[in-house]
């Protein structure tokens, strides 16, 4: 319709690099990590990484599309018994069976969204809660997946050596952390990362600006629900054992909101930074009992008050620096 | 380009658009005048999709899109800009106008970051570039309510009181651009309230009232007629606006 704007200069996006070199030096220096440290540790660092692809996933639907779920736990329990019920009555190799768990959540989630999507903000955080619920009492009462006493892997890891499996697990863990971060930041950054941002901002001028809203929100709940189903695998790989009152527990919500909120919603570094302060809190404070569970909600009220943008978003205001820019900056280069 | 064919939207007994029969032609400029609530902000709902019709049809280029999605109409070209501005709080001037390039307008790449820019440059909001739009200004937020319906590339343009608040100069600053936008092909639709402004850049005026048409042709002529002085009460038409 216009003619090119001035044809001797041209716009630039700029595409900085600080995140994905931050994502290659952590994944070289972690993925060497079992050398150096033992299994008690290796076991706490699954947990660190499996809560930061929880935590990413959520964000990705509460921070950049605008919608709140407090029922990944859902996804979580589905990656789990997935993964456990293929490694158990089909016999395939655990390890290989936590995408199996992740696709599982992926489809479910796909199903689930026909319905949730008909929800709207509190009603649909109330729907998801549902969801879970529906599981949990599912595989509480079906024999098929152990019923209330749960199912446990030890019959198929039995022939796998413990460093073998730790180590294993660990990597999965950290591919999982690493991958989700990378994935959803690429993805933020791409055309289709814009279209999420509008959705969240407004759906009627999202539509009028050409964004299929639905399509866009279903690719996100069911990524969201494809990672969450991973970790879900994964935590209960670490564990060895799958109860459905454990799996499909609302405190997993709670607990991920709590590190996002905390970390800062709607970042990339957001997820990271609470994952580790949770994650820190928890093994200074694990000794003193119900002390730890006030402590928890004292650091929420004071991020809140202190910093209601999280602490990474405290910082990234104050010194005006993001590891994993998702904005588009654009500026006109001059020809060479 | 653009047909309606008997379309009625109702709340309840309420007829805010009532068996409305209209046809814009490419290129054409219709001005759109009528009382608050008299359906003039429906009658754009309901064409672009934000609203459904209860019965009749719309046709868009030849195509019925009476049960399109509104992205499906954007990208069919109807762009639109909404009365009170909804920006993209969380996004760049620049991210906004790109959201548009790419998915309205269909391009990518270079081709889209140039057209966002372009159509962020030509509404006057080239320094506010890379700023939030949660930033702008009430004004600059009509602006880029502009600046969003240009970048879907599109056919025709529905602008919903996009010059209310300006002033006398910035409202001729508009019209040279609508003028512009017009000269490319563009057809556009416009509801105002600033009446001179609008019979001076439209070909044809329609007056809605209770959601009917109740007069339509050349601007002069309109504004002449008895039944649109009667709405206006006698009242000079652009004091009564």
């Amino acid at each position: 319709m216009y003619d090119a704007l001035t044809q001797s200069a041209v716009w630039r996006v700029k595409t900085p690099k600080s995140g994905l070199v931050a994502i290659a030096l952590a994944a070289i220096v972690l993925a060497l990590a079992p050398v150096a440290i033992g299994p008690g540790s290796l076991r706490l660092l699954v947990e660190v990484f499996t809560m930061i692809a929880l935590a990413q996933a959520w964000n990705l639907l509460a921070g950049y599309t605008g919608f709140v779920s407090v029922g990944q736990q859902a996804f979580i329990g589905i990656g789990a018994y997935g993964m456990f019920a293929v490694a158990l009555k089909m016999g395939l190799n655990p390890f290989s069976s936590v995408l199996v768990g992740g696709i599982v959540a992926a489809v479910i989630g796909a199903f689930a969204a026909l319905a949730l999507f008909r929800l709207r903000g509190p009603y649909f955080a109330i729907g998801t809660w549902v969801l879970a619920e529906l599981f949990r009492i599912f595989f509480i009462n079906t024999q098929y997946f152990g019923g209330a006493s749960g199912l446990t892997l030890a019959r198929v890891l039995r022939g796998i050596p413990r460093d073998v499996r730790l180590n294993t697990t660990y990597w999965l863990a950290l591919a999982l952390a690493l991958g989700s971060t990378l994935l959803i930041y690429l993805l933020l950054r791409s055309r289709f990362g814009l279209a999420v941002r509008t959705v969240r901002d407004n759906e009627a001028s999202a539509e009028s600006a050409g964004v299929n809203v639905w399509g866009t929100k279903f690719m996100v709940f069911v990524l969201a629900s494809f990672i969450t189903g991973c970790a879900g695998a994964i935590l209960y790989l670490n564990t060895m054992f799958v109860g459905a009152n454990a799996a499909f527990s609302v405190k997993w919500s709670a607990l991920i909101i709590f590190v996002v909120i905390i970390g800062g919603i709607g970042t990339i570094e957001g997820p990271i930074v609470g994952a580790l302060v949770y994650f820190t809190l928890r093994e200074y404070l694990s000794d003193f009992g119900t002390w730890y569970i006030i402590t928890f909600g004292l650091v929420a009220i004071a991020a809140m008050i202190v910093a209601p943008q999280g602490i990474w978003g405290y910082v990234a205001g104050r010194f005006k620096y993001h590891l994993f820019p998702v904005e588009a900056e654009i500026s006109k280069d001059l020809p060479r | 380009m653009l047909e309606l064919k008997n379309l009625t939207k109702a709340y309840g007994a309420l007829r805010v658009v009532d068996d409305m029969t209209l046809e814009i032609a490419q290129g054409e400029t219709l001005g759109i005048i009528g009382p608050n609530g008299a359906g003039k902000t429906s009658l754009f709902s309901v064409i672009a999709g934000q609203v459904a019709a209860d019965s009749g049809e719309i046709r868009f280029c030849g195509q019925d899109v009476t049960r399109r999605p509104p992205f499906e109409r954007c990208k069919a070209g109807l762009g639109r800009t909404f009365q009170v501005p909804r920006p993209f709080h969380g996004m760049t001037v620049f991210e906004s106008a790109h959201v548009a390039a790419s998915f309205g307008a269909g391009l990518s790449g270079q081709a889209a970051s140039d057209f966002a820019a372009q159509a962020v440059e030509r509404t006057g909001l080239l320094r506010h570039l890379n700023e939030p739009c949660s930033s702008l200004t009430l004004l600059d937020r009509k602006r880029m309510e502009l600046t969003r319906a240009l970048a879907t590339n599109p056919k025709m343009l529905l602008l919903d009181e996009i010059g209310g608040g300006l002033t006398d100069h910035e409202i001729h600053e508009l019209i040279d651009i609508l003028n512009q936008i017009r000269d490319s092909g563009v057809s556009i639709v416009w509801i105002e309230h600033i009446v001179h402004a609008l019979t001076s850049f439209v070909d044809r005026l329609i007056v809605i009232n209770f959601g009917r048409k109740i007069a339509d042709g050349n601007p002069k002529e309109v504004m002449a007629l008895p039944e649109v002085h009667e709405i206006y009460m006698g009242v000079d038409i652009d004091d009564a606006a």
